[in-house]
C-alpha cells in the first residue's frame, strides 16, 4: 500500500479534524523542514506532533521546555575531566552529545517557555543544523507554542526563521469545525497502530521528493505571486522564500503523486505563512494561486494587489484649541467585581480580538523587581544573592570550584498586560438602546482588561471630556469602581472628538508603557473641537498608541474615525442592530488600511 | 455494585463540612472520572478541608503542598540529586542531575493550595504532569489534583492563572462563604455546630472506601453509555456559546481538550454518581462546573437557561 496514504489514514484515525495541520506536518517531514505549530491551549498541537512522530519516526525524541530547562537536557551532559598536570590539576568540561545533537526527529513542546538564553541557542541550532562545525542528523523539529510572546511581529519573524513551516491551529469548537467535533466526541480510545515508516523508508521518500522537478509554470507563478502579494511575502526571509519554498513545492507535488511541481502546488505557501495570515487573506492568497495558474502566459493585470490604499496624507496645522477637560475621581470603592448586569446580548468577540496581541495575559510584560517572583536565571553578582541561587549550581560551585558562578533567580514582577484607555461618548444622542450598547461594550472591555490585569483609563465625553481617576491615577486597576461608573453615566450634551482624545493622549504621553491602546466609542458627528482631530492623530502616531474606533448607531460613520484608526494602526468597527434584537459588531473596511 | 461506597464518602464530607453541596459533588465526580478540580474562593471557606477529606476518605496516598511565591519545581516533583561518577575512561568524573521522584510524582491525590500564588512559570512543569500523567518515562499514579486559589484582586498577592494552566483543571468551581450564600441556613448550621462545642479539633480521617471499590467505580465510568442525542445537544450548546454569547477565542477558553474529550468523561461520571448506566440529557449540567472561569461571566450565568432551551428544543 502507498506509504503516504496509509500514513494519512493512520493520522485521521487518531486525530479528528485539523486537516491542514496534518498535511503540513507530513510535507515538512518529506521536505526535511522544521515546523512551528501555534495554537490555543488544548487544541491538539502536542497530540498531532506526537502522532506524526509515532508513525513516521518512532525513534523521535520529545522534550518539553520550561523555565528551568537546562542546556544539559537538550544538548547533553557535561563531563568534568580532571587531569593531573605538573604541580596541580586541570579541570576541563566536555559535552557528551545528547538528545538534540543526535536525534533525527525532535518534538519540542512549549517553545517559548524556555529561558531566553537557551531559546536563542536552540533556535540557532535548529536553523543552522550544525554544532561545532559538524552537521547534525536532524531532519525535522516540530515545535509547539501558544500564541507568541510579547515581541513585535518583525522580531518574531526573525526569531522563527529557522522554522520553514509555520502554521496556526484553532480548536475545533473555537474554529467552528462541528463535524470534526462530533467525530471527536464519538471517538473511542483506539489503540495506536504500529509505526508505519522505518527510518530507511523515510529516507527513501525524502530522496524521491527531492528529485521532483519544478516546472517553468511553477517558477513564473512563484514570481508573480510574490509581486502581487508584497505584504504577505514580507514575512519570508530570503531563505524561506527560496530554498524552503522550493523544497515545500517538491514535497507537495510528490505527496500528490506527481514528479513535477506546477503552479497549483504553490498552495503550500499557506503552510509557510500560516502563522501570519488571517483566514481571509489565506483564502484570497489561495484564490490568487488559482488565478495565476489559470492565466499563466498572459500579462498580470497592472497594479493589482500592490498593497492596499496608502494612508491618506494630511496637511494643514492642527488646531490646538485648549479644550475643557474635567478631572474627576471614581467614586464608591467596591471590593469585588460583581456579575455583569448586561441584559442586551452584546457580541464583542470581534472587538476583543482586535485588542489581543500583546495584551494577551500569558505574554504580559514582566520587569525586574526584588520583591517579585523568580522567573528566570541570571548569573550571581553578589554573594548575598547565594540564598536565591540554584541549589545544584551552588553545590557545584562550592564543591568543584568551577570558574562559572552559580545561577540565581532573577526576580520579576508581572506588569500590566498592555494598557487600555476607554473613551466613551455620553452625548445626548446616545440614548436608549445606543446608550445600553455603549455601556455593554464598555463593560465587556473593562472585564476583559480585568481578566488580563491591564491597567485601564476612562474618559467620558460629550462636548467636554471628563477624565476619571482612581486613587489619583489615570491608568489604574480599579476595575470594580470603573464598572460602577459605567452604570452611572447619563447621556447629555453634544459631541466633541478632540477633547477626549487630547485628554487621553496627554496622560499616556506621561505614562510610558509598552502596549497602549485606545478604544473610542461614539455615535455622533463632532460638532465641537477640531472635527478632523489632526494634532491628536499625529500625537497618537508619535506615541505609538493604537486608536480603535467603534461607531455605535444607524447613520453613516464619519470618515475621520476611519482615518484615525487607519493612521494609528487601530481597527474600526460598526455596532448595528444584530440578529435577535441585540447588537452586532462588524469591521469597517474603510478603517483597515496600510497597517504597520 | 459499590454505589454505597460513594454514599459513604459523601457522608464523610457532610459530617465534617457544612453546606457547599456543589463543591462536594464536583470533588466526588473528579475522583470518579480521574479529573482535576480547581476551587476558587476567599480564604476560610473549607476548600482545603474538603480536598483533604476526599483524599483521606478514599484511603489514597496524599500529597499536600502550599504553594508560595517562590515555589520551585523541586518542591513539587521531588528532590534534585546530583550524581558524581568516575568517568569510564580516563581520569575525571561525570556530574549528572536527576530527580528523585517525590511529591506530585508519587501520590494519588494531590492538593495544591493557593495555586494562584505561585509564579506561572514554576507551574509549567507541574501542569504538564497533570495533563499527561507522565513524567519523562514514568507513568504516574496520580488520579486527581485539587487546586485551590483565591480570587484575583489587589488584596491577595496573586496573579491570574495562565489560560493554559487553567484548562488543565476540567472542573472549576467558585466556593463562596456560607454567610454570603442564599439561603443562610447553612451558615446557621455552621454556627450551631461550633457553638455547641461538638467540634473541637479537626479529627484524623479514616478511609471509608477501599481501593478495590474505587478502582471498580472508575472502571465503571468508562462503561457508561453516551447516547448520540446527548452528544448532539452538547455540540449545540457549544455552538450557541460561541455564536450567541461571544465565547470565541480569546474571550473564552472553549478548548477541544476540555469540551470534546473531558466533557464526555464527566458526563459519564455524573450519570454513574446518579446511579445510572446511561448518560441522560440532564447530565449536561456538568457544563456548569466546567465553564466557571472559562467563559465570560454573563455566558456562564446564562448556561442553565441555554441548556434548558436546547433540551426543550430536542424534545
Amino acid at each position: 500500500m502507498n506509504p503516504l496514504r496509509s500514513l494519512r489514514e493512520a493520522l485521521d484515525e487518531r486525530v479528528a479534524g485539523q486537516e491542514q495541520a496534518k498535511e503540513a506536518l507530513i510535507l515538512a517531514v518529506l521536505a526535511r523542514q522544521h515546523v512551528y505549530l501555534e495554537g490555543p491551549p488544548g487544541c491538539g498541537k502536542s497530540l498531532l506532533a506526537a502522532e506524526l512522530a509515532h508513525h513516521v519516526a518512532a525513534e523521535a525524541v520529545a522534550v518539553s521546555l520550561h523555565r528551568d530547562t537546562r542546556r544539559a537536557e537538550l544538548l547533553g551532559e557535561t563531563a568534568l575531566r580532571r587531569r593531573r598536570v605538573d604541580g596541580g590539576e586541570r579541570l576541563s568540561e566536555e559535552l557528551r552529545p545528547g538528545a538534540l545533537l543526535t536525534a533525527r526527529v525532535v518534538l519540542i513542546d512549549d517553545l517559548f517557555r524556555a529561558p531566553p538564553t537557551l531559546l536563542a541557542s536552540l533556535l540557532r541550532l535548529l536553523s543552522e543544523r550544525r554544532w561545532e562545525g559538524r552537521a547534525l542528523a536532524l531532519e525535522t523539529a516540530v515545535a509547539t507554542a501558544t500564541p507568541g510572546p510579547a515581541v513585535s511581529a518583525a522580531a518574531l519573524d526573525s526569531l522563527l526563521d529557522g522554522f520553514g513551516f509555520q502554521i496556526r491551529l484553532s480548536g475545533l469548537v473555537a474554529g467552528g469545525d462541528w463535524s470534526a467535533a462530533r467525530r471527536l466526541l464519538d471517538a473511542t480510545a483506539a489503540e495506536r497502530s504500529a509505526p508505519r515508516w522505518t527510518p530507511a523508508l523515510r529516507a527513501e521518500l525524502q530522496q524521491r521528493a527531492r528529485r521532483v522537478e519544478i516546472g517553468r509554470g511553477a517558477r513564473e507563478a512563484w514570481w508573480r505571486l510574490a509581486r502581487r502579494w508584497p505584504d504577505a511575502f514580507r514575512g519570508l526571509s530570503d531563505r524561506r522564500f527560496s530554498r524552503v519554498l522550493a523544497d515545500a513545492l517538491r514535497a507537495h507535488a510528490f505527496w500528490r503523486g506527481r514528479e513535477r511541481a506546477d503552479a497549483a502546488d504553490l498552495r503550500v505557501l499557506r503552510y509557510l505563512l500560516g502563522r501570519r495570515l488571517d483566514a481571509e487573506t489565506a483564502v484570497e492568497l489561495e484564490r490568487s494561486v488559482e488565478e495565476i495558474a489559470g492565466e499563466l502566459g498572459e500579462a498580470p493585470p497592472a497594479g493589482r494587489g500592490q498593497g492596499r490604499a496608502k494612508a491618506a496624507g494630511w496637511g494643514g496645522s492642527g488646531s490646538k484649541g485648549a479644550e475643557p477637560v474635567e478631572i474627576l475621581d471614581l467614586a464608591l470603592p467596591r471590593n469585588r467585581i460583581g456579575p455583569s448586569r448586561r441584559t442586551d446580548p452584546v457580541d464583542v468577540g470581534l472587538l476583543l480580538r482586535a485588542l489581543r496581541g500583546t495584551s494577551q495575559r500569558g505574554s504580559a510584560q514582566v520587569r525586574d523587581d526584588p520583591g517579585g517572583a523568580p522567573r528566570q536565571y541570571r548569573e550571581l553578582r553578589r554573594l548575598d544573592e547565594l540564598a536565591d541561587a540554584d541549589p545544584v549550581d551552588a553545590a557545584l560551585f562550592a564543591e568543584a570550584r568551577l570558574p562559572e558562578r552559580p545561577r540565581v533567580h532573577r526576580r520579576q514582577r508581572q506588569d500590566a498586560a498592555g494598557e487600555l484607555a476607554l473613551l466613551r461618548d455620553v452625548s445626548a444622542s446616545m440614548e436608549g438602546r445606543l446608550h445600553r450598547w455603549a455601556a455593554g461594550l464598555a463593560d465587556a472591555l473593562v472585564r476583559y482588561a480585568a481578566r488580563r490585569r491591564s491597567r485601564v483609563a476612562y474618559v467620558e465625553f460629550d462636548h467636554r471630556a471628563r477624565r476619571y481617576r482612581c486613587d489619583s491615577r489615570f491608568l489604574h486597576r480599579g476595575y470594580a469602581r470603573l464598572l460602577g461608573q459605567l452604570e452611572r453615566a447619563e447621556p447629555g450634551g453634544r459631541t466633541n472628538y478632540q477633547a477626549p482624545l487630547r485628554a487621553a493622549l496627554e496622560e499616556l504621553e506621561h505614562a510610558p508603557g509598552a502596549d497602549r491602546q485606545v478604544v473610542m466609542l461614539t455615535d455622533g458627528l463632532p460638532v465641537a473641537g477640531d472635527p478632523e482631530v489632526l494634532s491628536e492623530r499625529r500625537l497618537a502616531r508619535r506615541l505609538g498608541v493604537r486608536v480603535h474606533t467603534v461607531f455605535v448607531g444607524l447613520g453613516p460613520c464619519p470618515p475621520v474615525l476611519d482615518r484615525l484608526s487607519r493612521e494609528t494602526g487601530g481597527r474600526g468597527f460598526l455596532a448595528r442592530p444584530g440578529p435577535g434584537g441585540g447588537m452586532g459588531l462588524r469591521e469597517r473596511p474603510a478603517a483597515a488600511g496600510a497597517r504597520a | 455494585m459499590s454505589g454505597g461506597a460513594l454514599q459513604r464518602l459523601r457522608g464523610l464530607l457532610d459530617r465534617h463540612v457544612v453546606g457547599h453541596d456543589s463543591a462536594k459533588q464536583a470533588l466526588l465526580l473528579a475522583l470518579l472520572s480521574r479529573e482535576h478540580v480547581y476551587l476558587e474562593g476567599p480564604p476560610g471557606t473549607a476548600k482545603t478541608r474538603m480536598a483533604e477529606l476526599v483524599a483521606g476518605g478514599s484511603g489514597l496516598s496524599f500529597f499536600f503542598y502550599q504553594l508560595h511565591r517562590d515555589t520551585r519545581m523541586a518542591e513539587l516533583v521531588g528532590d534534585v540529586v546530583l550524581e558524581r561518577r568516575p568517568l569510564d575512561e580516563g581520569d575525571g568524573e561525570r556530574i549528572a542531575q536527576r530527580i528523585e521522584p517525590g511529591g506530585v510524582l508519587s501520590c494519588e491525590v494531590c492538593v495544591l493550595d493557593d495555586i494562584s500564588r505561585a509564579p506561572g512559570e514554576a507551574l509549567n512543569v507541574l501542569l504538564r504532569v497533570l495533563n499527561e500523567r507522565r513524567f519523562g518515562e514514568r507513568e504516574l499514579p496520580l488520579m486527581t489534583a485539587i487546586a485551590t486559589g483565591n480570587p484575583v484582586s489587589d488584596e491577595y498577592y496573586n496573579e491570574p492563572l495562565d489560560p493554559a494552566h487553567l484548562d488543565r483543571f476540567a472542573l472549576q468551581l467558585r466556593v463562596d462563604s456560607l454567610l454570603q450564600a442564599d439561603p443562610p441556613e447553612a451558615a446557621r448550621a455552621l454556627l450551631e455546630r461550633f457553638a455547641s462545642g461538638e467540634v473541637r479539633e479537626q479529627p484524623e480521617v479514616e478511609p471509608v472506601l477501599s481501593r478495590a471499590e474505587l478502582a471498580s467505580l472508575q472502571q465503571a465510568v468508562g462503561e457508561v453509555e453516551v447516547p448520540g442525542r446527548v452528544k448532539d445537544s452538547l455540540l449545540e450548546i457549544l455552538r450557541s456559546l460561541v455564536a450567541d454569547y461571544g465565547c470565541d477565542d480569546p474571550a473564552a477558553l472553549l478548548t477541544d481538550r476540555s469540551f470534546l474529550v473531558k466533557a464526555v468523561k464527566l458526563l459519564r461520571g455524573r450519570a454513574l454518581l446518579a446511579g445510572r448506566r446511561t448518560v441522560e440529557p440532564e447530565d449536561l449540567a456538568v457544563l456548569h462546573w466546567m465553564t466557571r472561569f472559562r467563559v465570560p461571566e454573563a455566558a456562564h450565568e446564562a448556561l442553565p437557561e441555554l441548556i434548558g432551551k436546547t433540551l426543550g428544543k430536542r424534545r
